[in-house]
C-alpha cells in the first residue's frame, strides 16, 4: 500500500471510530424506532395545527418511546418553514394548511444509541409539493446507490447530489450534507459533514441527508436515513 | 461552593458602553476552586462556560435536547433562576439529575443573575 493510501486509511479509521456501546443490532434497532416515530408524528399533523404545537406533540411521542434525549433538536416544519436550514429557527405561528407540505427531522437518543431520520409529507395533493417530496426520496436513493455500487467518496456523493438536484429543478441545501452516527455522542468522534471526506463512508456509521428547495425558496423537502445497502430498504 | 473570591463586575460598575452587552459577574467552581468567567447579559450560560474552557459537549448546540451541558447551582442561586420548562424537567428526570442541576443552555443571563455561582458537574 502506498504512503498516500495508508494516510487516507488512517483518516478514515479515525473519523469512523465508535464508542464502547456501539453494536450493529442496537443501531439498527434505534433506526427502526426512529423511522416509525417519524410516521407516527406525521400522522398526527393535521391541517389547522400550529407548528409549535406539532413540535411539542413530536417530543411527547418520542418521550413515550423512551427517547427523551436527542443529539439534536426536534424539527417539524410547516409550509414555508420547510426551506429553513438545520438549526435555524422557524418563523413563528405557521399553521398547517389543507393543501400543504411539512417535514420532520429528528435525532433521538435511545439509551446509549443515536437515531436520525427525516421525511416530508403533504396534507393535500399539490403537484409541486408532491414532486418535491418524492424527488427528495428519489435523490436520497440515487445517491445511496452511487455509494453502494461505485464506492464513491463522501465528497463525490454530494457533488453528484447537487448536480442531480439541479436536473430535477431544485437547489440542494449543502448545509445538510451527511454526518456520522454512532453510540451517543458521535460528536465526540467527528462532528463534521460527510461531503468533505475523501473516502468511501462505511455502512451503518453515516447518515445521508437530502434537503432540496425550490429556487424561489417558498418550500422544500427533506429525506434522511442511515447509509445502508439496498437490502435495508426493501 | 463557598464564599466567592473577589472579581470585577462591569455590570455593577456600569463600565460597559451603552452599545456593548453588559457583563454579568459569574463565578465558576471547578475542581473545588472558584474563578470569575466572562459572561454577558442576554446570552445563555452554556457558551460563557465553554469560552471559559469548561469541557461541556453541548452536542445539540444549546437547544436543550442533549443534556450534555449540565451544571449545578447552590440552593440560593437555584431558587433565583427561572424555573425549568417541561422539556428540561423531563430531560433532567430522564438523566437522573441531582437536586440543583440544570441545563446551562437553558439559563439566560441577566442583570438579576449578577454574582451567579455555578459548579461544574462531574
Amino acid at each position: 500500500m502506498s504512503a498516500v493510501a495508508e494516510k487516507y486509511d488512517d483518516i478514515q479509521a479515525g473519523l469512523e471510530r465508535t464508542g464502547a456501546a456501539f453494536t450493529v443490532e442496537k443501531m439498527l434497532g434505534v433506526r427502526g424506532i426512529t423511522r416509525a416515530a417519524i410516521h407516527e408524528i406525521a400522522a398526527r399533523c393535521k391541517p389547522g395545527m400550529v407548528e409549535e404545537d406539532a413540535v411539542e406533540m413530536a417530543k411527547d411521542i418520542l418521550a413515550g418511546k423512551g427517547m427523551v434525549q436527542g443529539w439534536h433538536d426536534v424539527y417539524v416544519r410547516f409550509g414555508t418553514n420547510t426551506t429553513k436550514t438545520f438549526g435555524a429557527p422557524s418563523d413563528p405561528g405557521i399553521v398547517l394548511g389543507k393543501d400543504d407540505i411539512f417535514l420532520i427531522d429528528i435525532g433521538p437518543v435511545l439509551e446509549k444509541w443515536e437515531g436520525d431520520g427525516g421525511d416530508t409529507f403533504m396534507t393535500g395533493s399539490n403537484p409541486a409539493y408532491a414532486k418535491c417530496a418524492e424527488d427528495a426520496r428519489t435523490l436520497f436513493h440515487l445517491v445511496r446507490k452511487k455509494w453502494e455500487k461505485e464506492k464513491a467518496t463522501g465528497k463525490a456523493l454530494y457533488e453528484y447530489a447537487e448536480k442531480e438536484a439541479r436536473k430535477m429543478g431544485w437547489e440542494l441545501n449543502l448545509d445538510l450534507s451527511g454526518h456520522r452516527i454512532s453510540d451517543f455522542p458521535h460528536a465526540a468522534i467527528y462532528e463534521g459533514p460527510m461531503n468533505t471526506v475523501d473516502f468511501t463512508p462505511s455502512p451503518l456509521l453515516w447518515v445521508l441527508e437530502i434537503h432540496i428547495r425550490d429556487p424561489a425558496m417558498t418550500f422544500g423537502a427533506f429525506y434522511e436515513d442511515m447509509l445502508l445497502d439496498d437490502s435495508y430498504f426493501a | 461552593m463557598g464564599q466567592v473570591v473577589a472579581y470585577s463586575s462591569v455590570h455593577a460598575s456600569g463600565a460597559a458602553t451603552p452599545d456593548a452587552p453588559c457583563r454579568v459577574a459569574v463565578t465558576l467552581w471547578d475542581g473545588g476552586l472558584p474563578r470569575a468567567i466572562e459572561a454577558f447579559e442576554g446570552e445563555a450560560l452554556m457558551p460563557a462556560l465553554k469560552r471559559a474552557g469548561l469541557p461541556l459537549l453541548a452536542v445539540c448546540g444549546g437547544k436543550g435536547a442533549c443534556g450534555t451541558c449540565r451544571v449545578a447551582f447552590p440552593p440560593a442561586w437555584g431558587a433565583r433562576l427561572a424555573p425549568p420548562e417541561k422539556r428540561e424537567l423531563r430531560l433532567l428526570a430522564h438523566l437522573k439529575a441531582r437536586e440543583g442541576e440544570r441545563l446551562s443552555c437553558r439559563i439566560t443571563l441577566s442583570g438579576a443573575l449578577d454574582g451567579l455561582e455555578v459548579e461544574a458537574c462531574e
